[in-house]
This record gives C-alpha cells, structure tokens and sequence, in this order.
C-alpha cells in the first residue's frame, strides 16, 4: 500500500511540474469534437443527437493515444526497473501506474466533458447520463490503456499498433456505455444495461491488471 | 498429456502421423461435402438455392471461434508452463483462424444480400465476429513487431488471453440480443433443428474443415521444428585435415 502510495503520489507529482502536459488530453477532446462538428455540418438538431457517441470516441481516442505516458519514459530512465527491484511486485507497479492514469488521462475529460457536451447542445439529463456511463466505464478503459502501455513500454513508435491491438477489447465497452446512457435517461438507475456495464467494467479491471502486470514483468526481465 | 506432448520429438511421431490423417480427412470430407451441398442437396422451400451457403458460411464460423479456443489454451499452457511447442501452437492456429473469420464475414455477406436484403449489418452477432477478426490480426501483429520470439510469444499470449472475453460474447450473443442473424440451430436442445438432408453436408462440411484446421495448425508446428533443428544444426563442415609424410 505503501509503494502504491509512493508511485501514485510521485506520478501525480510529476504530471504537475513537467509543464501540464495532462492537459494536452482535453485539448484533442475539443479539437476532435469540433473537427466532427464542422464535418458534419454544424446542424445543431444533427449535432444533439450525435452528441454522446461523439463524446465517448472522443474520450476513448483521446485516452488511447496517450498510453504513452503510463510507463514509457519511465522505462528509459530505468525507474520501472528501480521500482520492481525494490521489491514491489509488478501488480502494485500496474495498480498505481491505471490509478495515476485514472486520474491525469480520464479526469481531466470528465470534467471538460459537461462544457463540450453543451456546445454540442447536449440538455442536462442526456449530459448526466452520459457522465454515469463514462465514469462507469472509465476505470475498464483506463485498465486497457494501462495494457496497451505495459504491452508496448519498451518500443517507441508503437501508436497504431496500440490503438489496433486494444481496440476489440474496448468494442463491448462502447456499445454498453452508450446503451447505458440512453437507458439511464428513460429508466433511471433500475436499467439492466447500468448494471451491466458496471459488471463489464469490473470484469475488465480484473483481466486488464493482471494483465497489464504480466506484461510488465516480461519486459522488465533482462533478455 | 501436455508435458507429454511437449516434447518436439515425441510430437514429431505423433504428428508424423496424425497430419497426412488430417489432411487426408480434409481432401476426403471437403470434396464430397462440396458434391452433396451443391448438387445433390435440395434447396429449401424459404431460402432457394441460397442454403447453400449454409455449408461454407457455418463451418467457417465454428472454426474461427475453434481456433481461438484453441489458440487461448495453447497461450494458458505457453503462459504457464513455457512449452515453446505451445507457443508455436498458438501461433499456427491464429493464422488459418484470421482466415476463417474472413471467410464467414465475407460469405455471411454472400448470405445476408438475398436473405435479408443488406451485405452487412452492425447487429451484435456481425459486429463480434468482426472484433474476432480484429483481434486476431492484432495478435498476429505483435508476433510480427517484436523482434526478441520468446518476449513476443509472452506478450502474445497475454493478449491472447484477455481477448478470450469475445469468444462468449460471440457464441450467445444471438440468444442475449434480438439480432437479425437467427440463433442457433444446430446445438439447440433437440438438436438439429433441421432435416436431414440439409444436416447431412452440413456434418460433412465441419468435419472437413475442422481437419483442415487441424491440418494447417500441425504443418505450422512442424514448420516451426524444422526451423528449430535447422539453426540447431552445424552450419559449416567440421575442417578435414590431410597429414602426408614427405
């Protein structure tokens, strides 16, 4: 708990004095979103209803594209090789690196989400409903990406190859997250497709670190 | 049984075998499957001639997701025991599954314009398949990017391993959703929802193509021991030296 801590608070740390390079996250969000409003014509009535689909691409691209951040620079310095000789075990090392990617990748998101949604004139409840499913599933997501670093710390370049390898595995996550929304806004909290996603969600976070934390091991071993 | 078979030249005698079997089995059921399905065979009364397809289409299907069933274990045993011959395994079956997955997307389609009017159609069962495929490419993909083998066949295995999640999505995803693809006919309760003359190639259709399977995932794990022994072997003559009294 101690080194979970230690990393986590360390990573946040760094996030911070290293030129708020998590921002550039929110940034893309807004860029993308008003690409896809100018290529779709700038309808709101087309917009409104494009709105949440559009949100979750946008923050699923934007998570994934920055899966280097997790563990890459790290690796080259030779801290993840510090850190797992120490003697904390490479599930803490995953657990505090998706914890810290929680909190610099997808919370920043949230939080610009509410502001985007209404320029694509999103109304308030649709807006809520769309914040549950991404909160619900973001920790899922977040477990991927983690995967995707782990899988690809040691190699430079590994952008598309990422996004190719992780993308099936976020595929059920996008079509329940969007169910879930449209379901929360009729049914309210007694929706099947809540529930569901929520077990999705549980359910990605208990393969993805483990995962994540085998992968790591392979490439943290001297070959 | 695994560790019995892990040993290459123990497999080699199996397989020695077991292959020109499965070949043999492939040839034999494919071409008399393909005679009876498209000659012999009635057409039925809702589909016309498109039953047909049923005999390629389903067969395809059922291998894709075999062959991922497949490659996940081999992947569990590579991930845990470190059998090389595992990994090989895994990799042998990805490819001719990728190949499946296409096959039944792409004859699906064949089936969907007359059956239903559209060539394709983002229902779950549709779309899961087509993640199948995804994955298998990605799997293939890291094999290919990754220069150091055994780092690339851990790896591989991991990614082969959670992707696992699809292959129950895939299979009852007609039963959870109302989808435009039909639900299963042929494992139901009472099974097969079918008469027999439509059962009947249908048998011999998978028989076939899971030989074929077989097949092709035993020549790539041969392959591969060939290659093992090749760079095993002395690459240059031992130097002869010739000593003559004078």
């Amino acid at each position: 708990m101690r080194a979970f801590n230690a990393i986590l608070m360390r990573d946040i740390r760094l996030a911070f004095r290293t030129g708020g390079s998590w921002v550039l996250g929110s940034v893309f969000m807004a860029i993308f979103i008003s690409l896809c409003a100018i290529a779709l014509g700038g309808q709101m009535a087309e917009l409104r209803r494009l709105a949440a689909p559009l949100l979750w691409l946008a923050i699923v691209f934007s998570m994934l594209l920055s899966f280097t951040t997790i563990f890459q620079s790290d690796y080259r310095q030779g801290t993840l090789t510090q850190i797992a000789l120490s003697g904390t075990s490479t599930l803490t090392l995953a657990l505090a690196k998706w914890a810290a990617f929680l909190c610099l990748g997808f919370l920043p998101l949230f939080f610009v989400t509410p502001i985007i949604g209404t320029f694509l004139g999103l109304s308030g409840q649709s807006l809520l409903a769309t914040l549950l499913a991404l909160a619900l599933a973001a920790p899922a997501l977040a477990a991927y990406v983690t995967l995707a670093g782990a899988i690809f710390c040691s190699r430079t370049g590994a952008g598309f190859l990422a996004v190719l390898l992780v993308t099936p595995f976020l595929v059920p996550l996008l079509i329940f997250g969007l169910e879930a929304g449209t379901a929360f806004q009729t049914e309210g909290w007694a929706a099947v497709e809540i529930r569901l996603l929520a077990g999705l969600s549980l359910l990605s976070i208990a393969i993805g670190l483990p995962a994540s934390a085998a992968a790591l091991r392979v490439n943290l071993e001297p070959s | 049984m695994i560790s019995y078979l892990a040993n290459p030249a123990r497999f080699a005698k199996i397989s020695k075998w077991l292959t020109p079997i499965c070949g043999g089995l492939a040839a034999l059921c494919l071409l008399v499957g393909t005679y009876i399905g498209l000659i012999s065979s009635p057409s039925a009364d809702l589909h016309g001639e498109g039953v047909r397809m049923l005999y390629v289409h389903v067969p395809a299907a059922w291998c894709a997701l075999a062959a991922y069933t497949g490659l996940a274990i081999c992947s569990l045993i590579s991930f845990v025991w470190r059998h090389p011959l595992a990994d090989s395994a895994a990799r042998s079956l990805a490819i001719p599954g990728l190949v499946f997955a296409l096959l039944c997307l792409a004859t699906g389609s064949l089936w969907g314009r007359p059956a239903w009017g559209t060539w394709w159609q983002w229902d779950a069962r549709m779309t899961s398949v087509l993640v199948l495929a995804f994955i298998y490419a990605g799997y293939l993909l890291l094999w290919g990017v990754i220069e150091d083998k055994r780092k690339a066949a851990r790896l591989a295995s991991i990614v082969a391993m959670v992707g696992f999640i699809n292959i129950p999505i895939i299979k009852f995803s007609v039963d959870w959703w109302n989808t435009l693809h039909q639900p299963a006919s042929v494992s139901q309760p009472g099974a097969p929802g079918m008469p027999a003359e439509f059962f009947i190639p249908l048998f011999i259709m998978m028989t076939g193509y899971t030989a074929l399977l077989a097949w092709c995932a035993l020549r790539g794990i041969e392959a591969d021991l060939v290659k093992l022994k090749n760079r095993r072997a002395p690459k240059t003559m031992p130097a002869e030296i010739e000593l003559r009294e004078g």
